[in-house]
Order: structure tokens, then sequence, then C-alpha cells
């Protein structure tokens, strides 16, 4: 057995000036590690292991630094019974493997620098990738430091290869016998009025039409933000224990991916950033003013920014600066700061929503990806909005404001700038407007028809695409090179005490760059660049006189339910490994060790063996729903179903091969 | 010109009272006495009235407000006559229409006159023109009411 050649970075000599400690412990439950302890004063001690372990067993040594593991991806095979001998190059960390080690409430395995820990024999017999995660608070990017390891052989991983192709092959034998207007099955025509549903529906009418309604969801996260604002400044500095990292960045982050799917844009409905100049503008918390004069400069926003551009950029923006934004509360903080400002004084200059229409970044990417939402606010009966002639949904009522996105809610039929207010539903008289429950997907085709020059929409949706698949490589990956850059640096941030706003170096700085240009290169340039290649040739596939830029922009409208999908899995991850950080942080919101609730958490992460699995069904379905759509898309573009089953055919090898990546990243 | 002003107002009076009859009128329920207010009867008219006289006071664009005028005569409507809704848009538009025709004549009455009195304080033209209508209508509600009492017998 040879031992893993395993340091590549070189320990700086002031760092190595520490004691080795080897501690050993056992345990007793099928594959749970015996953990060994002993001392050692030098580091060669680590390399030469000297116990004779019998020939059966393997050992492999880990470095564990800020923020990974050297090695970053540990190959064993099934069977394997292995020894891990550990050391830390600089603070304080912990040892955990998804699956094999014991739950780190019961028995947290501690590496503190300078000490050799040795851990095992944990005999590996269940094959498939595992992630080795550091289980101590040992920086900024704690949370996210994680390594691989490989049980081979990974059948996990060839299944659901094999299971990708697979549903992408019989994806495509289902659109090849022409289904129109149906996505895997199931008709896109087929809706429920939610509001006529028996029992439900007439007391969700009566909620939404109450006019105390939005008021009544506002105020709770409105006062959950200004939580967020003062725990990001005064709470404690570690992000896991600080409520405006632990309830935005893992909870908010997490349900408003379901939310997209499930409740379209329903987070809009209860965001407080705009409410307080909404409050000031309308002169009014609730009710409709019965003179109409706002309290606002009613400037005309510019027709340039009528689009989702800035939003778009603005998203992009902060994901050059997510590792800072989701490890720093005080960066958190003065986000939200920043935006609640800019929100009220846009709804004061520039009335109404234009802020949320084309300036939030979270509102840019909800209602882009909204659209695959099975929910919708629309109009029961379209002939009955054409023929009243007094359009209370765009000019308002005695009972309801007129549409504050700016839309005609009784002809819309797209989610994109629906903010679900349901002013809509207060102010008609004829009781026209709904909620329907749909297929996923069923807005695309038509909205892609109309998509000639909508390079927002798309750009929107390469961005928000690509930065899904990269979160999973960044934050849920071993490569932990890729979080150095993103954090400015390496090993900054070691003291504790300072992980607020950090000064990095200029190598930081340099490094930063290096990270932004690449994602944003794969965001801006790369993936459309992959994405427009395919669409020409799908074009040449169909023999179709289309112009490649509508083909093109067309067809980047069946990304959003991958896209939805993808972050959905990425959602998934994140509470199953951090679900305890947001409850506790309800019980102790700025980490200063109170119990106001009764309860408390420590990391456990919830099944994490189970991830790969999950993320890769998941992406899985969001792959076989992206086929569909492309073809409902080119049926309605291209016309008949021999163009649009070629076209579409050549779409899908690029959302094949993606899913295969997909796959790749989270269980290869 | 005083005719022709004279002609526009009946006409309008003629309008509003048909489809307060068709619309409204027929729909109100009777108190135990088998009585109505004359405030009730001319209510929605009232609350155009006011709005108009609001609006314009708090200087307001004159085509959007007048146009939001005939859906608060609408919906004035439909609280007199206990709905929230109408599922007749016929209904929805014709009443509209009038309450929109309505607050246009009230605008442009404010307009004209130079100190644009409170409707409710009982003098100046708007005021003289909205008692002349609640009478209007009040009258034309008798007789109104006094057919249905002899149906009903």
């Amino acid at each position: 057995m040879s031992r893993v050649n395993i340091i590549r970075k070189q320990m700086s000599g002031i760092k190595k000036i520490c004691l080795f400690v080897l501690l050993m412990l056992s345990l007793s439950v099928f594959f749970l590690p015996v953990i060994n302890a002993d001392e050692s004063s030098i580091e060669d001690e680590w390399l030469n292991d000297p116990h004779n372990h019998p020939d059966d067993i393997r050992v492999i040594y880990i470095k564990a630094y800020q923020f990974g593991f050297d090695p970053e991806i540990i190959e064993v095979n099934k069977g394997d019974r292995v020894i891990f001998r550990i050391i830390s190059e600089d603070v304080t960390h912990g040892f955990f493997i998804d699956g094999y080690t014991p739950s780190p409430v019961d028995q947290k395995i501690v590496i503190e620098p300078g000490k050799i820990i040795e851990i095992g024999p944990i005999t590996f017999d269940k094959p498939g990738k595992f992630k080795i995660r550091c289980s101590v608070t040992c920086g900024p990017l704690h949370p996210f430091m994680v390594g691989d390891i490989k049980v081979n052989p990974n059948f996990t991983y060839y299944s659901y290869l094999v299971g990708t192709l697979f549903v992408g092959m019989l994806t495509l034998v289902y659109v090849r016998r022409g289904p129109e207007n149906k996505m895997l099955g199931i008709s896109l025509e087929k809706e429920i009025d939610l509001l006529r549903v028996r029992g439900i529906g007439p007391i969700l009418k009566r909620i939404l039409q109450w006019r105390g309604f939005h008021f009544a969801v506002l105020w709770p996260s409105l006062l959950i933000f200004a939580v967020v604002i003062v725990a990001g400044f005064v709470g404690n500095p570690v992000g896991n224990k600080n409520f405006s990292i632990a309830v935005v960045w893992i909870l908010w982050f997490a349900l408003v991916e379901f939310m997209i799917l499930l409740a379209g844009r329903t987070w809009c409905t209860v965001c407080p950033l705009p409410a307080i100049g909404e409050w000031i503008a309308r002169r009014r918390l609730c009710g409709v003013h019965n003179v109409r004069k706002w309290f606002a400069l009613k400037l005309k926003w510019p027709k340039r920014l009528n689009n989702m551009w800035l939003g778009a950029l603005l998203f992009l923006t902060m994901s050059l600066i997510i590792p800072w934004l989701v490890t720093r509360p005080v960066v958190s903080g003065l986000l939200f700061v920043v935006l609640i400002a800019v929100g009220t004084i846009l709804y004061i200059t520039h009335p109404p929503r234009n802020f949320c229409r084309s300036v939030c970044p979270a509102g840019a990417y909800i209602g882009h990806d909204s659209n695959a939402s099975i929910y919708s606010v629309r109009a029961r009966d379209k002939s009955i909005c054409d023929k009243h002639k007094a359009k209370e949904c765009i000019r308002g009522s005695p009972e309801g404001y007129g549409c504050p996105w700016k839309l005609y809610p009784g002809g819309h039929d797209e989610n994109t700038y629906c903010g679900q207010c349901y002013e809509c539903l207060k102010s008609c008289p004829l009781d026209n407007m709904t909620v329907k429950i749909r297929m996923i997907g069923k807005d695309l085709a038509h909205m892609a028809a109309k998509a000639k020059n909508k390079f927002d929409e798309a750009w929107m949706g390469f961005i928000r695409f690509t930065l899904g698949v990269f979160y999973i490589l960044v934050f849920f990956g071993p490569y932990s090179w890729i979080r150095d850059w993103g954090n400015m640096g390496v090993n900054f941030g070691a003291n504790l005490a300072s992980i607020g706003l950090l000064t990095p170096g200029v190598e930081g700085v340099v490094n930063w760059f290096k990270w932004a240009i690449m994602v944003a290169g794969v965001a801006l340039v790369a993936y459309p660049a992959v994405f427009y290649t395919f669409s020409w040739f799908s074009k040449k596939v169909a023999k179709t006189d289309q112009p490649t830029k509508h083909i093109f922009l067309a067809f980047s409208y069946a990304l959003i339910p991958y896209i939805v999908f993808i972050w959905a899995a990425f959602a998934v991850a994140i509470l199953l490994v951090f679900w305890a950080y947001p409850i506790t942080a309800f019980s102790d919101p700025f980490g200063w060790g109170w119990n106001l609730l009764g309860f408390k958490f420590k990391w456990d992460p919830f099944i994490p063996q189970s991830l790969p699995y999950v993320l890769a069904s998941l992406s899985i379905i969001g792959m076989a729903l992206a086929i569909n759509s492309t073809y409902n898309i080119a049926r309605k573009m291209l016309g008949g179903h021999d163009k649009a089953f070629r076209a579409t055919s050549v779409m899908a090898l690029l959302h094949i091969l993606v899913a295969i990546a997909f796959v790749w990243v989270v269980a290869g | 010109m005083k005719n022709g002003h004279e002609a526009e107002k009946k006409e309008l009076f003629q309008k509003v009272r048909d489809v307060l009859r068709d619309r409204y009128w027929n729909k109100l329920v009777f108190g135990a006495r088998n009585t109505l207010s004359k405030d009730k009867v001319s209510r929605p008219v009232h609350d155009v009235f006011e709005y108009v006289y609001s609006a314009w006071e708090s200087d307001l664009d004159k085509r959007s407000e007048t146009a939001y005028s005939g859906s608060v005569f609408l919906y004035s409507v439909l609280k007199g006559t206990g709905r929230r809704f109408t599922s007749d848009v016929t209904e929805a538009n014709e009443l509209h229409e009038v309450g929109k025709e309505l607050a246009s004549f009230v605008w442009e009455k404010l307009e004209k006159s130079s100190s644009g009195k409170d409707v409710r304080n009982g003098d100046g033209t708007l005021a003289e023109i909205w008692y002349q209508f609640s009478e209007y209508l009040w009258e034309e509600f008798k007789s109104v009411k006094f057919r249905r009492m002899e149906e009903e017998k």
C-alpha cells in the first residue's frame, strides 16, 4: 500500500511551530471509526506512522487548512479499511465524513494545529462519493470547507450517468411522437382555478382580497429584516452563528428556490424592501386612499432601464462577492440597508414598483425563474377583460390599486413582472382575476415566440443557469482554490474575532479578479456562446429560415425549468447540511449565547450521504423539462413537428451534456 | 350657449336616472318600514361628486381621475346593492361610462367656477347642481318605487 502523496502546498516555517498529538478513541458501532490520539513533536511523525497497522489497513494522510483538505479528492475501494492521519496547518479544524463518521453532536473530531489525529479504521462498505467536512468553525468559509472521498467502484455515478442518458433519450423519444402542448405527458391546457376549489378556494379568496393582507404578511418580514440588519452590524461575526447569515443565506435562499417552483413570486408579496417607500408614497399602510394623491415625485422611469438588465447584472455582481456576502454578517447587513434605502427612495421618486421591476437583483431572478412555476395570477376569462372598458386592474378602483408593476393583469400571460401583490384581485369589479395552478412551463412557448429582442431575459437565464452549476462546484466541491479566489486570498481571516470586514492583501484582490473573470466569463460569454452555437446547429438541422438570433433567444426560455431544478438542488444541499444554523439563529439571533425560544441545535447534517442522489435526480428532472420545453417552443416557432423535433434533438444534446457535467460534479 | 348647457345637463340627468333605475334602485333593499333615505337613493352620484371635488382640489390629472370616477360610481352601486362584484360586463361598462361622464361634467363645472366651492357646503354652482340632481333623482325614485309597489300589490 503506497502512501498518498498529499502535500502539494508547502507549509510556511512560521506555521510549523507546533506539537503533534495523536488521540486514540475507539468506537464499536459498525463502520463508526475509532478515534485515536497521540502526541508527536515533529511533523515527520505525521508522515512516519509509528504504529504497525495490519496489512489490510490503509493509512491516508490529510492536511486540513483554511478552507479545504489536502488531498482534495481521496479514492478508496469498497471494503477498504482506512486510518486517517490528519494534521491542521493553521487553525483548529474538525473532521466529518458524510455517512461514515458519527454525528458531530455525539462525537466531534477536533484537529488542533500541531497535533496529529488518527481516525479509524473506517471500513468503506458503501460505494459512492462522500464529502469530508470541517465540523469546527474555523473561519469565514468554514461551512464550505469540504473534500471528497470516492469509494470505488462508484456505482452511484455510473448509474446516474446512464440514467441521465436514458432519461434524455426517453424524453426525445417522447417528443418524437409529437405531443402538442404537453409537458412530459401532462396537458399544458389543464389549469386549476385555486380560488374556486371547494373548501379552500373561498377562504383563500377572502384572504387575498382583504385589504389588510399585504400589510399582515409584510410586517413580520420587515421585523425579520430589521433583526437581520441589526445582527449584521452588532451580532457575532461568525456567519453561521449570526441571524443575518443563517436566516437569509440558508433559510431564505433555500426557501425562495422552492417558492419559485410552487408559488411563483410569492417572495415579492412579502418582500419588505420596497414596503416603506410604498407606505410613504401611498400614505396608507393597507387601505386605498380616498384621493389618489401620492406622496411621490412620479418621475418617469428611463425607457432604457425598463427591462431586466440592471437586475441581472446586479445579481451577477452579488454573485461575484458571494463568498463574502454569505459569510460576513456585516456585509449582509450593509447590503440590506442599501437595498431598503434604494427601494424606498426609488418608490418615492419613480413610483410604483420600478425598483422591483428593474433594479432588485432578487426580483430579477425570481421573476425570470417563476415562469416555470406552477402558480400564476391570471384572468379567468380574457375576453371579459377585453370587453370591460374601465380596466380597474390598471387604473385602480376604490377597492384596490392599479397594478403597481405596470402590467395589464387582464391580459398578461407570463409571471416575469407579476409581483403577486393581488391588487388586481381586489380592484377587479368582475371577479375575473384568480390564482391558477398549472403545469410547469405553460407560458414558455408563447413567451419565447414573443422574445425577438429580449436579450435581458436570455442573459438572466444564462447567468442563473451557469451560477447554479457553479455554486454547487464552489460551495460543495473539493476545490478549495476556487473558494480562496472568491474569498479574496489565502488564509486571511484566520482570526475569528475579526472576520467581519477584512482587508485582503494585493494577492487576495488579484485572486478575486481571477474569480470574477472566471464566473462572469462563463456566465456572460462562454455558456451563451456554446448555447448560440447549438442554436445555430439546430437551425441548420431543422432547415428553417428563422434567424439564429430568434432561435437562440427563444430556446433560452427552455432553460427556465432546468434552472429551477438546478437551484432547487442547491437549496436541498444547503438545507440538509446547514438546517441547524437558521433554527438556532431564531433562538440566538445575535450569536451571543441566548436561548430565547428554548432550543438550540448543533451542526449535524441530515442524511448528507443522500445528497448525490437527490441532486443528480433533480438535475435530470430539470433536463427532461428543458428538452420538452425546447420542443414546445420549437413547435410554436418553427411550425411543423418535424422541424421542431430536429431542432430539439440538437439542443437536447447540450442539455444532456450539461446534466452529465452536473452529475459528475455531485456524484462523480 | 346656456340652452346648450342645459340640454347637456338634462341629458346627463336622464342618463344617470336610467342607469340608476336599471342597475341600482331596482336592486335596493327597502327598510323595515318600506323606506329608503334620500341620501341612499343618490349615493353613487354623491360619491362621484365628492371624489371629483377632492381630486380637482388636489390638482390631479383630469383624464385619469374622471376615468377613475367611473369606477367610483360602479363600486358605489355595487356596494349599495350589497355586492362586491358583478358578473355582468355590460352592467359594469354602463355604470362606468355614466360615472365617467358625470365626473367630466362635474370637473368642467369646477374648472369654470372661480372659487370651486365645496359641494357639501350648499353654495356655489356645483352645490346647486348637486341639489338639483339629488332632488331630481329623489322624485324619479319615488315614481319608480310607486310603480314597484303597485306591481307588488
